[in-house]
């Protein structure tokens, strides 16, 4: 495999002497001169180039890789610059015709004229001028036989292009057949006639550096979005690689067959390409002493593959003593990355204390707690102007923010300096994952329409460019999202969608197979559905285990609503005390969490008739969830409170609170909580026509049309919702509210449609569950 | 010289006969070249006669009926006695295990490949002959001289092709230790350091094989096979006058081992020589070939060499080696045209036959054509990438190109692919000067010479590379052999000139400059005196028919001499280059060296006081824009002069 030359790169040659000899119309000037760039550095650019792209542009001949130049003018009318270029491409007719063209070339870029003649415009730092120089060194270092392979090879890149050559210059063509055929008749062997090559030889003529390039590029690509190459790439790059076990690339192709493994969740497989690929890159850099600086990075990698496999005791100790080393080596880069993985590892599993580094701040010689981490890491970071990792830093303090010592406006704070930063210092790769965040503390905020936007900025902005992790979970919510709201259809189609895009990483597919299964849970329970819901659940208890913190809390929440619609409340109220202490007991977990687990405890209580320890949970929580500014909870817990206080008989209150949150209820999008409120307000107004007013004045006569209003809403909230207790329910209070008015119409049409729902119900439930 | 149908039929017999012998031989290059010869008769006579097959086998004896015929039952009967050792040997050898080859009919207890320590010993002159005791009779020749008495006996009744097959393999044997010895090329190991430690082995054996059955004298009992071995033994260890008679013995003996031929030319220095051997050599086909090949190598170019080259191409109308011979003679009569064309047909009917095509390259570099030097480079390189002509081809290309590294580097390898090729030494030589390496092109040229020592270019580079190292008198020494060796090539005595006048000894400096200008304008002077005929001598030594470089030298070492009258006659015959002898001739034209003629003419006539030539030279001159300040100045003066004069007068 040749090292550096292709015959693309050699038809480029002529292209750059074309354009600075002035051949190209002044107009096309820059188009030629920007085709050249993107030619010259192939995976410079950022726009959009994917790896098929790539490929492409390897692979392709001449006919394909230079039809662009078919636009643009040339100095002859009626030529454009591809007609030109091949008249030069056809110039050349043997093996002695490259070194002249070649000798020519190095005269252009020699750094003393040999003759006084005036520079023609080239300067030798140019890259113009530093590609020319390049491909004179490698074709100076062409043994014989690679040049004469190099000749053949650019040969059959050059023969597609022969027809439009011909017709253009059918002199020259006729010239070059009878000139051809002396030639192969005396000298060339038939297998190097020029013409009938063209459809012998369909294997690519690729050098290492392209291959080089290509998997340098994969493996970037790998790297930051996190996917898997496609299979036809992957092919393509096997077939490549067996040309050149000789060269450095061998090492890079089990880098790559690391993170196709990791990906595919082959855990030993990926451990195994990992020592290897560090085996044979040490064989590779051999004659350096300093082997010792690379042992960081592979520890590194050893420990984020450990903790992608929740072996996080594994993965702590590689840490540990990557940190060990890169503090030996003075590598502050990877010290810094390896703490704040320290720190990650221990948010993602608090249990893994033990370590001798229990803190990163006792590094840092200043006393524990993650705050100082924080600290330590951001000033470390400012130090070394790491700005991805300040930008990473920031966006775990908003987390611990949120988490911990609540003010989600602060951790909002913390995500915006951290977007600033990636906008600042074009950290691409962060940029999704802060609009996630950003997206997380909006939703905290009751904004739920702004979360929403935030995360269908991540698809719509970045695409492909962004981590496919962070694009798989931006969906995942967005769906989360639109089930609550009961578009449970799209919902399935969006998670559908992305399942596609994953390419077969695993923990994504696991992830995106998790959230159809919770939003098809969700629709079951909404149907009042327990036999398919009690189904779903139990596909989705494996999925707790993965230590995922947001699916196993929806799974709990959903695990309750089961239970309770089982109407099992002693265990539900077990499970969630089980789920209260083991989130009072860790550090890191989410305070939202929590409350949120409170909130369920009260509506089981209030369920089971003990209205006053339900009061005092829902009040906790409300003030806690206040004081973190955690609206959704708030509203959550207000909404609870308020139906105690119905409960309690004031029915005042519970008005004067839901009529203030209903605005937020509305912002929050969670219909489901939506309707409880206007079932709430419609009870509240009815205690109030019962208890407060004069029997039969207007005032009463008013609640009660009130409530009857507010009642239907909420039906259509739950009809939206396809929530059938909830139907059931405000059409008996429907019925009842009418038969207080003696409007027996509207009596026997609540009673209808509620007969006509209970008759649908089976129906609908086996219509699903065979779909 | 058409031959009859039962010549050629009996020829056709004695070459395949030929072939099979040096096959069972293992002389495949000998093997080679007759079966080439075999098959280039012309294509209607070779299928004439189907029943040939059968007849070989019946006269297959057919070269050996001159030998007393007891003696060659005696042989075919010791030969199909050994046949399965034989067979054994054969294909030992076929699988270059030569020292397995050659212990199935010489067996010796001690390996060939002598321990080295051993020959380090200081007792090393005394222990071997202790150690031959140990073992008894079983010492080897090659324990030098003194072990010689004690070469153990031959085993008594072994056929002369076992016994061939046997020291034939030894002596490889010893050639491929010899050459993995010798390690890189030109390191310190290489060239006649390391020798062939076999050859004594050999040499006493044959010498024991041969006394027993008298002598050199005594042709009645041999097959010609053994002296050709003896004959290249003795070749290596450069008894050449007794190698040559060895060889001329073999040749009798056996008529086809071209191999035995080509070692005989190579001991033939100069044409003298060769007509001397011509009695002693066998009157047959073979040594009409010998000729060739000889004349060839010995830049002899005369039309009897041509003659015999087209007989026998009417005989061997399809033989490339026959085709090369003509276009190496044209190429050597520096007749490009038609040796290229030559060459270029060769190509063509065998386009896989690479022996001799790097004189081809050669050609190529010198006419120069790029574009066909590197066609015949992917070509060669397409048809074998290790054989040493590839190599060579590739390095001519290379230095076409001013790449001289990569051709030095093509070089080395050609020779590290062969030892022997002596063209390759020679190129590399000339690469070597090009990169200013004095001493290894010196050394180059050496081992050239060494190999072969009628290459001029070898010589000619020698005497360059001790001129850039100013040894004149070492360059005069190389330019002479240069010059004797290739006596029509004015660049040699020119070059002789030179390092004769570097030795200041400007009279024979002058002498070889006539030499080279009567060389170089040879063929000039022959055409047009069949013209003209022009009473004056002088008269066609005009309008570029005499070198005026030469010229000019002759010229300035009269100058030098102070002999002024012969030096002006010189520059005004270098002035007289620049126009034709008769009217529409085209002359050179002025160049830097008639101008340099003209301004020392028109100094010398300002010495002279010839004012109005001086005034009509300078003014040439000026015309000419060379010189014009010097010239200029001159016609200043001169203008003064004349106008001093005319008022005095």
């Amino acid at each position: 495999m040749p090292r550096y030359l292709t015959p693309s790169k050699i038809c480029l040659l002529p292209l750059i002497d074309l354009y600075l000899s002035g051949q190209t119309a002044s107009s096309a000037r820059l188009d030629v001169l920007h085709f050249i760039a993107s030619r010259i550095s192939i995976a410079g650019g950022h726009d959009g180039n994917d790896i098929d792209r790539l490929t492409e542009s390897l692979t392709g001949d001449a006919s394909d890789l230079l039809k662009p130049l078919q636009d643009w003018a040339s100095d002859i009318p009626g030529r454009n610059v591809y007609d030109i270029l091949l008249q030069r491409l056809w110039k050349l007719d043997g093996l002695d015709s490259l070194h002249v063209l070649f000798d020519q070339l190095g005269e252009r870029t020699r750094a003393v004229p040999a003759s006084d003649k005036p520079r023609t415009g080239l300067s030798r730092a140019s890259p113009l001028g530093q590609y020319i120089r390049r491909c004179c060194v490698e074709f100076t270092r062409l043994q014989f036989a690679d040049s004469q392979a190099l000749w053949s090879a650019f040969v059959t890149h050059r023969a597609p292009t022969h027809e439009t050559w011909a017709h253009r210059n059918p002199v020259d063509a006729a010239a070059r057949i009878a000139e051809g055929d002396l030639l192969s008749a005396s000298l060339e062997s038939p297998a190097q006639n020029w013409l009938a090559q063209g459809t012998e030889r369909v294997d690519t003529y690729l050098s290492t550096d392209d291959t080089d390039t290509l998997l340098t590029f994969s493996i970037h690509q790998l790297q930051k979005l996190g996917t898997r190459l496609p299979d036809s790439v992957r092919s393509k790059v096997q077939l490549w690689m067996k040309d050149q076990w000789d060269s450095g690339v061998q090492s890079l192709q089990h880098f790559l067959a690391f993170f196709e493994h990791w990906k595919a969740g082959q855990y030993t497989m990926a451990l195994e390409s990992l020592h290897r690929y560090f085996d044979y890159s040490l064989v590779a850099k051999s004659g350096s002493d300093n082997m010792r600086v690379y042992y960081q990075y592979a520890l590194l990698h050893l420990s984020v593959l450990h903790a992608d496999f929740d072996c996080w005791d594994e993965s702590v100790e590689a840490m540990d003593e990557c940190i060990a080393t890169a503090r030996e080596n003075q590598d502050s880069a990877c010290l810094n990355f390896a703490l704040s993985w320290l720190l990650y590892l221990r948010q993602a599993k608090p249990a893994s204390h033990a370590s001798p580094f229990g803190t990163v701040s006792g590094l840092g010689g200043a006393g524990g707690g993650e705050q100082d981490e924080i600290v330590f890491l951001k000033a470390k970071a400012r130090e070394t102007k790491h700005w991805s990792l300040l930008s990473s830093t920031l966006l775990d303090e908003s987390k611990l923010e949120m988490y911990r010592n609540g003010m989600t406006a602060r951790a909002l704070e913390h995500v915006a300096q951290s977007a600033y930063l990636n906008m600042q210092h074009d950290l691409r790769n962060l940029m999704p994952i802060a609009d996630l965040f950003e997206g997380a503390s909006l939703d905290r905020l009751g904004q739920a329409h702004l979360a929403v936007r935030m995360y269908e900025d991540v698809e719509a902005t970045y695409g492909k460019q962004s981590p496919i992790s962070d694009r798989v979970r931006a969906v995942c919510r967005l769906a989360y999202g639109a089930a609550q709201s009961g578009q449970y259809a799209d919902s399935l189609r969006m998670l559908d969608e992305v399942a596609s895009s994953a390419m077969g990483v695993l923990k994504l597919e696991q992830r995106i197979t998790g959230f159809t299964f919770l939003v098809q849970l969700t629709r079951s329970l909404r149907r009042g559905d327990t036999h398919a819901a009690g189904y779903y659940f139990s596909q989705l208890q494996p999925l707790r285990t993965f230590g995922d913190p947001e699916m196993d809390f929806e799974i709990g929440l959903l695990e309750i609503h089961l239970l309770l619609q089982r109407q099992e409340p002693e265990r539900a109220l077990k499970t969630v005390n089980v789920h209260i202490r083991s989130l009072k007991g860790t550090s890191s977990a989410d305070i939202a969490h929590r409350l949120h687990y409170l909130v369920l405890k009260a509506k089981i209580f209030a369920l089971s008739q003990q209205p006053t320890k339900c009061f005092s949970i829902a009040l906790r929580a409300a003030s806690t969830a206040r004081r973190h500014s955690l609206i959704p909870v708030l509203l959550e817990a207000l909404n609870m409170l308020a139906a105690i206080l119905n409960d309690l008989f004031e029915f005042g209150a519970a008005r004067d609170i839901l009529e203030s949150t209903l605005p937020w209820i509305h912002e929050t999008r969670q219909m489901k909580l939506l309707a409880q409120a206007f079932v709430t307000l419609a009870e509240a107004h009815v205690g109030a026509a019962g208890h407060a007013c004069i029997h039969g004045s207007g005032e009463q006569a008013q609640h009660m049309r009130l409530a009857e209003t507010h009642i239907e809403r909420s039906r259509e909230v739950y009809a939206s919702l396809e929530d059938r207790s909830g139907m059931l329910e405000c059409l008996i209070m429907k019925a009842q509210l009418a038969r207080w008015r003696n409007d027996d119409a509207s009596v026997a049409q609540a009673d209808a449609l509620y007969m006509q729902l209970l008759a649908d119900g089976p129906e609908a439930e086996t219509g699903f569950l065979t779909t | 010289m058409a031959l009859s149908g039962v010549q050629q039929q009996e020829l056709q017999d004695q070459l395949q006969q030929a072939v099979t012998s040096c096959n069972e031989r293992c002389l495949y290059f000998a093997a080679k070249w007759s079966a080439e010869l075999l098959n280039s008769f012309s294509s209607s006579d070779t299928t004439d006669d189907d029943g040939s097959d059968t007849d070989v086998d019946d006269d297959g004896d057919t070269p050996a009926a001159s030998q007393p015929s007891n003696h060659d039952r005696r042989e075919s009967r010791l030969e199909a006695r050994e046949t399965p050792r034989f067979l054994v040997a054969k294909a030992f050898f076929d699988c270059r295990e030569y020292d397995r080859c050659a212990a199935v009919f010489l067996p010796s207890p001690v390996p060939h490949s002598t321990p080295a320590p051993l020959s380090l010993s200081p007792t090393k002159l005394s222990a071997p002959q202790k150690y031959d005791q140990a073992f008894g009779k079983s010492a080897k020749g090659l324990r030098s001289h003194a072990a010689r008495p004690q070469v153990h006996p031959l085993p008594k009744k072994l056929s002369q092709k076992s016994l061939f097959l046997a020291l034939y393999a030894r002596y490889l044997s010893g050639e491929k230790r010899k050459n993995e010895e010798s390690e890189t090329i030109l390191g310190p190991a290489d060239g006649p350091v390391t020798a062939n430690k076999e050859l004594s082995g050999i040499l006493a054996t044959l010498e024991e094989y041969f006394n027993t059955r008298g002598g050199i004298q005594n042709m009645g009992n041999s097959q010609g096979w053994l002296d050709y071995l003896y004959g290249i033994a003795l070749l290596k260890t450069k008894s050449e006058s007794l190698a040559k008679q060895w060889l001329l013995r073999s040749v009798n003996l056996q008529p086809y081992n071209w191999s035995a031929w080509l070692d005989l030319a190579s001991l033939i220095g100069s044409a003298d020589e060769l007509q001397q051997m011509s009695e002693h050599i066998p009157r047959n086909i073979m040594a009409l070939f010998f000729h060739i090949h000889c004349s060839q190598e010995l830049y002899q170019q005369t039309p009897e060499v041509y003659n015999s080259l087209a007989q026998l191409q009417t005989i061997f109308p399809r033989s490339a080696w026959l085709q090369q011979q003509n276009a190496l003679l044209h190429y050597h009569a520096r007749d490009h045209e038609t040796a290229a064309q030559l060459f270029e047909a060769l190509l063509k009917d065998h386009p896989h036959r690479l022996d001799g095509m790097e004189i081809y390259s050669n050609l190529l570099y010198v006419l120069p054509n790029r574009p066909k030097l590197a066609s015949l480079a992917a070509m060669a390189s397409n048809t074998d990438k290790f054989r040493p002509e590839t190599n060579c081809i590739l390095g001519n290309y290379y230095s076409l190109i001013s790449e001289h590294e990569k051709a030095v580097l093509h070089f080395r390898r050609a020779l590290t692919l062969d030892r022997n090729f002596q063209a390759a030494w020679t190129l590399m030589g000339h690469e070597y000067i090009e990169l200013k390496n004095t001493q290894a092109a010196i050394e180059s040229y050496r081992r050239a010479v060494d190999t072969n020592r009628k290459d001029y270019r070898a010589w000619y580079g020698l005497g360059q590379g001790y001129e850039m190292l100013e040894c004149y008198s070492y360059s005069l020494f190389y330019y002479q052999r240069a010059a004797a060796l290739c006596q029509g090539d004015p660049k040699m005595w020119a070059a002789v000139g030179n390092a004769y006048s570097k030795c200041n000894k400007t009279a024979n400096a002058i002498q070889a400059y006539k030499r080279a200008l009567v060389v170089g304008s040879q063929i000039d002077t022959a055409a047009s005196s069949f013209g003209s005929a022009n009473p004056d001598p002088l008269a066609h030594a005009v309008g570029g028919a005499l070198d005026p470089q030469i010229l000019y030298d002759i010229a300035s070492l009269y100058d030098k001499e102070s002999q002024w009258d012969e030096a002006a006659a010189y520059m005004e015959l270098v002035l007289a280059q620049e126009e034709g002898a008769e009217e529409g001739v085209e002359g050179l034209g002025v160049t830097q060296v008639t101008s340099r003629a003209r301004l020392w003419l028109a100094r010398w006539c300002y010495g002279c006081g010839d004012w109005s030539r001086t005034m009509e030279l300078a003014n040439e001159l000026c015309q000419d824009g060379v010189e014009v300040e010097e010239a200029k100045g001159l016609v200043r003066d001169v203008r003064a002069r004349m106008h001093v004069e005319g008022v005095e007068e």
